[in-house]
């Protein structure tokens, strides 16, 4: 399913990357952060629309040769970045939507934590169980 | 005659997450004020026994049960109608000790710790410690002297949580000396 | 960059234009033949036809035609395309020939000129034998021709010329070379553009008919050449949508070609011919996302075909190639006026054509990694007979060969070691740096400042395996500053990382030292392993010898950067860095802070600098210096120890300099600050931190101001939100999230030990000296010297107010405009401790209002700081505010003699008066000296004017009046409204003594309404009658005309009285005369009673009535009761 999920803070630096094991991930956090050009770019060119429409769902950042990248950013500007195999032809756009929805839930009950101290790295099982369920789900 | 009105059985409702940032960052204050865990489970017991005796004043009002008439009413009052009526739950009771004076309340979701994680170095945090002494002061109030503690928690990985209450000994009302 | 195996043929990627070849003309010694083909060649605009023109001579060898087939049946192809076939139809099969040749109609000899051409159209046809190339001839004529059908002999001849050259009329034409030789050509050219597309439709035609004879068994090649070739001769037709057409057909084709490891590369190749030419034409019909579709279904069809797998870089390559072709033409393209958009630009393609490059590398090393003992083969199997393959993607030593068995397997592995071994001479990173940079450029463009940095940061790493250093280390300095502001650590890390190699690998101490400092710090994602061995060396490279190498260098490389270090070493001397660490994060963290915003000159100025290290072991510094914007207090603020360099990384060491990791470290610094920067700020302008030795190689890590550096910021707000515990720390420490850098702080003077105080009797009076009395007492211990004062009113109020207020240090007298509104520096001398001095300050105000006065009073006095005698200056200062009011109102009103009614006009030369109320408004009494009226010219007293309020004191709210009886002469020219002149009123407050200045208060009386009137009538009667006593009655009438009036008067009877006199008169009364009438009334009864009116009526004014007269008269008079005498005696008698 995805091979890496990443959650960015508001001034776009990293709070969460993870990738699979199996794969340089040094690529990965590549590939997050140079999603972030068209991240920045949808929001703020259709960022009044995003806002009205209180869509959060950025849909489809890039494809490349062997991954597509999908965005979503949350009303407090926070970016979720997950990157999934382009062989994965199987994957709808409303599955993604879906995982991004629970991906955010759960980043939700983080920010919930009092032990949690906003803007720092995200260190929780939690959040960790819903990222590997991502991760690992068949598809 | 309003007051009786705003004190029925039914409870308003209430923001949970609202519930459980506002306990939690009591929690992480105290946290970073105390030296160690120790001394935090100790405040947060402290607090809770300060609730704990004013509480029961509204408890009484409020559910209208009559005098318990032994250490098992007590606990069926605690579990079945505190317990549902300030956090929504009903624990269960289980674990007597054979000499009927040892109880455990087993909750299993605390709705204190819906979004707590504990960071690696409060090992020794009871995070709902207050539990504990809102039921020590609660009981003190009628008269009874119970040791309550936490003997299983999910936070530390426990798949319930788990309070243990033993009663001690019922408080006489002792007149202040000298005024026999 | 020579053409390589993998670049397209110039010939495919040309746009196809119809090929026409133009003989008979010597262009190099003919001036007309010349002008002709230049009219050919220039001006070759998109509005001209598409037609590639070529001069030949007339004998040309064209290609030979093969004799065509006429049957298919035994015929099995030996490959897909001829190499040569684009171009022998791009530039040596021509479409059309045209044969030039002079030739006038009226040509004395014509037959031996018409035969000649002949024989030229004749030679050309031979050439072109087997072929279905037109001809055309052209006849060059000096005359403009005539109109068609009007030249009989031209028509004739024509005809005749056609008839022996074997000419349609429509391929004969006629160029006059006049002055309108590029309209003819043009004219010409279209004419031959014509003829042209007949023969590429021709052409096709006859491809077409082949079809029917081709089976799917042997001939499967050959469809997919007949559907090339006609979308190509379409193409050269200009006929793009049937190219695109056939080519799409053709491409599908190529796919259901079997396909085999032997047959790979040449379906691959002739694949991605195809493929190129349906992108190009999809651009060019502005449907860029077909072109895109196709790409991808290219791509995603021939991704997996990677054929041999000893020679698989060869299809890293190709694929390269294809997505850089693409990225060319959607860039051409875009160059044409398409609009790309962030997510499809040309840049990702040429991204992914740098990524094969970049596993063509891959591949290549771990494929042609030959001992350079392996000899390249001979003989050389990719010779062929001729120099050149004969078809497209074909191996050159098995050429032809359909089967897929390998006859020679000996051959094949000659073949593959061969193309391996020429694989391993490919400089491949200068491939892949061009393709990167290709992509640079477009992301650049698309704003993708990210993906431009990742960009970069793969080029400086390929110029790093390239070796190119200086190159790679300029990259990655430029991007760094990205990653580290957006701080996403573990790029920063890995550059960083990459950097630290490139510095090392050159010897360069500066980068080295820098690099190292920031993989230590807090940002690095270094494991403790890693930042421990980065810590050694750069001590090793402080301690003047070379570092140990870095990881996964190679040894070659480490070889010669060893050499280098080894030079450097022996040339050390000078080894001083300065290296400024507040834009990045080193592994020395500092901050700075003045104790307090603010210092008295008389107390020291103190500081602190903290210092922390988060490298893995203690570390030692040799000094600590603070700089400071006045750099005369740097010398007060510098650490300094010595100790051997071997100490640097002594665990034991616990000097002062040694920091300990993760300890905060305090430096206490304090001095007296210059008695000249009073008032000033001092700033710290850097730290510098001195990290190895002077003597051997030393590095000064600088901070501007009062350091932090670019994590900082961050970590100070995170910090501030944490919940987390800190551990209990002595009370000699802090934690480091806790300290905010203070870099700069005021000197501020000393302390005044003196007071000023101030007395004054608010408020303030408009006009008067008003005396602002100041006591300044000294309460020091010693004598203070050059006490100053500065007093008045306080500078940046209502520039008004300055015009309008006056101080001054004389009160005796009022003083005048040239008194300023501040007094400054008014010396004092010197004061013993103790002193007291009183100054009055005397203001005058000339307008109400509130006012904001400044006392300031400075001084010197000589005191020691930390042992160190200064002179300070010091001041104190006072404010007052102060109200001005009015010391009185002042109302002045014009009444009549009679009854003092309110005048609003009065008449000419009749008396009236003037009354002046004058009201204390001031909480203070007052003394009136005097009062005075001056009169203008328009009013004069009826007797002498004198003050009836001199010496007059009023209190608060008390108010003195008084009356003057005044007239108006008769004025010259008549006027209305008069100004009657001033009231001046001379006061001062009843308290002040004598010498204090009278205040003269001006009024200005209002101005008066003045009218003549023709009569005027008056009335002499006692003050009271007696009932039944007689009361007479004098009425005076007064002519104020210098006409005779003519009066009519009429008594009317009252109930009070009974009257003696003229009831009823008509008189006339000379001009300036007066007359007299007398009256006895008597009054009936007692009281204030009417008296009987006088009815007057003016002839010659009828206007002028009675009742405007009677104002002049009295109304009623009080009559007393009839008394009895004894009460009368009585009356009399008191």
């Amino acid at each position: 399913m995805a091979v890496c999920v990443a959650v960015i803070a508001k001034e776009n630096y990293p709070l969460y990357i993870r990738s699979i094991p199996t794969e340089n991930q040094l690529k990965f956090h590549y590939t997050v952060h140079t999603s972030l050009d068209v991240v920045d770019e949808k929001i703020s060119a259709m960022g009044k629309a995003l806002v009205d429409q209180r869509e959060l769902y950025l849909g489809l950042l890039y494809p490349t040769e062997d991954y597509k990248v999908y965005g979503y950013v949350t009303n407090s500007k926070v970016k979720f970045v997950m990157v999934v195999d382009s062989s994965n032809t199987a994957l709808r756009d409303n599955e993604i939507r879906s995982m991004f929805r629970k991906l955010h839930n759960s980043y939700t009950d983080v920010m919930c934590n009092p032990f949690y101290n906003p803007g720092d790295p995200i260190q929780s099982r939690a959040f960790d169980n819903t990222v590997t369920s991502m991760m690992v789900a068949a598809c | 005659m309003s007051r009786q009105t705003n004190r029925g059985t039914e409870s308003k409702k209430m923001n949970s997450e609202l519930f459980n940032l506002t306990y939690g960052s009591l929690v992480a204050q105290l946290c970073k004020d105390y030296e160690n865990d120790e001394d935090v489970n100790k405040q947060l017991e402290k607090m809770g026994y300060n609730i704990g005796v004013r509480l029961i004043e509204d408890f009484l009002a409020r559910s209208n049960v009559g005098r318990c008439h032994d250490f098992r009413e007590t606990a069926d009052v605690i579990a079945k109608v505190a317990f549902k009526m300030y956090l929504g739950i009903t624990p269960t009771i289980t674990n007597w000790s054979p000499a009927g004076d040892e109880f455990s309340l087993i909750l299993e979701n605390n709705p204190l710790v819906d979004f707590v994680e504990l960071p690696d170095n409060h090992s020794n945090l009871i995070y709902s410690n207050m539990l504990c002494g809102v039921l020590r002061g609660a009981l003190e109030m009628v008269q009874m002297a119970v040791d309550v503690k936490f003997a299983q928690d999910t936070l530390k990985g426990d798949s319930v949580t788990e309070i243990r209450m033993k009663f001690i000994r019922r408080i006489e009302d002792n007149l202040p000396a000298g005024e026999e | 960059m020579s053409p390589t195996q993998w670049d397209f043929p110039v010939e495919l990627c040309c746009r196809p234009m119809a090929f026409v070849t133009l003989t008979g003309l010597d262009v190099t010694y003919n001036a007309v033949h010349r002008a002709i083909w230049d009219a050919f060649c220039a001006n070759r605009r998109a509005d001209r036809v598409p037609i590639s023109f070529k001069v030949l001579p007339g004998d040309h060898e064209y290609p030979k035609c093969r004799t065509k087939r006429t049957s298919y049946e035994w015929y099995i192809p030996k490959g897909i395309l001829k190499t040569g076939w684009m171009n022998k139809h791009l530039n040596l099969v021509p479409a059309l020939v045209v044969v030039f040749y002079e030739l006038d109609w009226d040509e004395a000899q014509w037959k031996e000129k018409q035969s000649e051409c002949a024989t030229r159209v004749e030679i050309v046809r031979q050439s072109l034998q087997g072929r279905n190339t037109k001809v055309a001839v052209v006849l060059i004529q000096k005359k403009t021709p005539l109109p068609p059908g009007e030249d009989l002999i031209a028509s004739e001849r024509a005809a005749a010329l056609c008839n022996a050259c074997d000419l349609s009329g429509k391929s004969l034409f006629v160029l006059p070379h006049t002055d309108h030789l590029v309209g003819y050509i043009i004219r010409l050219e279209n004419a031959f553009y014509e003829h042209a597309q007949t023969y590429y439709y021709t052409e096709i035609r006859r491809i077409k008919s082949h079809k029917e004879f081709l089976n799917k068994t042997t001939h499967q090649l050959l469809f997919v050449r007949h559907q090339f070739k006609i979308a190509f001769f379409s193409e050269l037709k200009q006929d793009t949508q049937n190219a695109l057409k056939n080519y799409r057909t053709a491409y599908n084709l190529v796919h259901e070609l079997r396909s085999h490891e032997t047959n790979m590369l040449e379906i691959k190749t002739m694949a991605g011919f195809i493929n190129y030419k349906i992108c190009r034409l999809c651009f060019q019909h502005n449907t860029p996302l077909d072109a895109i579709a196709q790409f991808r279904k290219h791509i995603d069809l021939c991704k997996k075909k990677i054929g041999s797998a000893e020679l698989s870089f060869e299809h890293a390559a190709w694929m390269s190639k294809q997505f850089q072709a693409f990225g060319d033409l959607f860039d051409e393209a875009i160059k044409l006026g398409l609009t790309a958009i962030q997510t499809q630009n040309p840049g990702f393609y040429y991204q992914q054509a740098a990524y094969y490059a970049q596993e063509r590398k891959h591949l290549a090393s771990l494929l042609c990694h030959h001992d350079l003992s392996v000899a390249y083969p001979s003989p050389d199997p990719l010779e062929t007979p001729n120099g050149v393959l004969d078809f497209y993607g074909q191996r050159a030593w098995r050429q032809g060969i359909l089967s897929f068995d390998l006859s020679d397997p000996e051959k094949e592995k000659a073949g593959i070691l061969a193309l391996q071994l020429k694989e391993r001479d490919v400089i491949h990173s200068e491939l892949i740096i061009s393709l990167l940079s290709n992509a640079v450029a477009q992301f650049k463009k698309y704003k993708c400042p990210r993906m431009k940095s990742h960009l970069m940061v793969q080029m400086g790493e390929e110029y790093y395996y390239a070796k190119d250093y200086t190159k790679a280390l300029k990259l990655l300095d430029y991007v760094m500053v990205d990653y580290r502001s957006e701080r996403w650590w573990t790029l920063l890390t890995s550059i960083l990382s990459t950097a630290l190699k490139c510095a090392y690998l050159m010897a360069q101490l500066k980068d080295y030292i820098t690099y190292s400092l920031e993989l230590l710090g807090r940002a690095s994602t270094l494991k403790d392993d890693q930042k421990s061995r980065i810590e050694k060396n750069l001590i090793m490279v402080l301690m003047n010898e070379s570092p140990d190498p870095e990881p996964e260098c190679d040894a070659s490389t480490v070889k010669l950067a060893q050499r280098l270090w080894a030079d450097r070493v022996s040339l050390a001397g000078s080894n001083m860095f300065t290296i400024e660490v507040q834009d990045f994060v080193p592994f020395v963290q500092c901050k700075a802070k003045f104790l307090a915003p603010s210092f008295h000159v008389d107390n020291p100025v103190e500081l602190y600098v903290y210092l922390k290290t988060d490298c893995p072991h203690p570390i030692r510094f040799s000094k600590l210096c603070v700089g400071f914007s006045n750099q005369e207090y740097n010398q007060f603020c510098v650490v300094e120890e010595q100790y051997q360099s071997s100490d640097i990384l002594q665990q034991s060491a616990q000097g002062t300099m040694c920091l300990v990791p993760g300890k905060t470290r305090k430096f206490t610094f304090k001095f007296v600050a210059k008695t000249e920067d009073v008032g000033k700020k001092i700033e710290i302008t850097s730290v510098d931190l001195i990290l190895g030795s002077e003597t051997g190689r030393c590095v000064i890590l600088n901070w501007r101001g009062g350091g932090g550096d670019a994590a900082s910021a961050q970590e100070a707000v995170q910090a501030a939100r944490s919940f987390k515990r800190r551990p209990m720390l002595p009370d000699t420490e802090v934690h480091w999230d806790s300290i905010i850098i203070q870099a700069s702080t005021m000197i501020i003077s000393r302390v005044p030990k003196v007071s000023v105080q101030l007395r004054h009797e608010p408020p303030a009076l408009n006009n008067e000296m008003y005396c602002l009395m100041i006591t300044i007492q000294s309460q020091e211990d010693a004598v203070i010297r050059d006490v100053k004062l500065t007093a008045g009113l306080k500078p940046g109020q209502d520039a008004n107010l300055t015009q309008k207020t006056l101080v001054t240090l004389q009160g005796t007298e009022i003083c005048d405009d040239s008194s300023p509104a501040l007094l400054t520096d008014i010396p004092i001398g010197n004061l013993q401790p103790g002193e007291k001095l009183d100054m009055p300050l005397y203001i005058r105000c000339s307008t109400v209002g509130t006012r904001v006065f400044l006392v300031y009073v400075s001084y010197l006095i000589d005191t020691s700081v930390d042992g160190k005698d200064i002179v300070c200056r010091c001041h104190r200062d006072e404010t007052v505010t102060i109200e001005t009011v009015y010391p009185f109102d002042v109302a002045v009103k014009f009444v009549s003699i009679k009854q003092f009614e309110h005048l609003d006009r009065v008449y000419t030369d009749i008396p009236f008066l003037l009354m002046a109320d004058i009201l204390s408004a001031s909480p203070w009494a007052l003394t009136i000296l005097s009062s005075q009226l001056q009169l203008s010219s328009f009013v004069t007293p009826v007797d002498e004017l004198e003050s009836h309020v001199e010496n007059v004191v009023l209190q608060t709210g008390e108010s003195a009046s008084e009356c003057f009886c005044l007239h108006c002469p008769p004025m010259a020219s008549p006027q209305s409204g008069v100004a009657t002149g001033s009231y001046i009123i001379s006061w001062k407050r009843s308290s002040a003594v004598d010498n204090v200045p009278v205040v003269k208060t001006v009024v200005t009386l209002p101005h008066v309404m003045v009218e003549s009137i023709p009569l005027h009538i008056r009335a002499d009667l006692p003050s009271f009658g007696r009932v039944r006593e007689s009361l007479p009655v004098k009425y005076h009438l007064q002519n104020k005309t210098n006409l005779v009036q003519d009066i009519e008067i009429a008594v009317e009877p009252s109930d009070a009285f009974m009257f003696s006199g003229l009831k009823q008169i008509r008189l006339q009364i000379l001009p300036g005369t007066q007359q007299e009438m007398l009256y006895n009334f008597y009054p009936l009864m007692a009281g204030y009673q009417q008296l009987p009116s006088l009815n007057i009526n003016v002839l010659r004014f009828p206007n002028f009535t009675s009742h405007m007269l009677k104002r002049f008269l009295p109304t009623h008079v009080f009559v007393k009761p009839q008394g009895r005498r004894v009460d009368d005696d009585s009356i009399e008698a008191a």
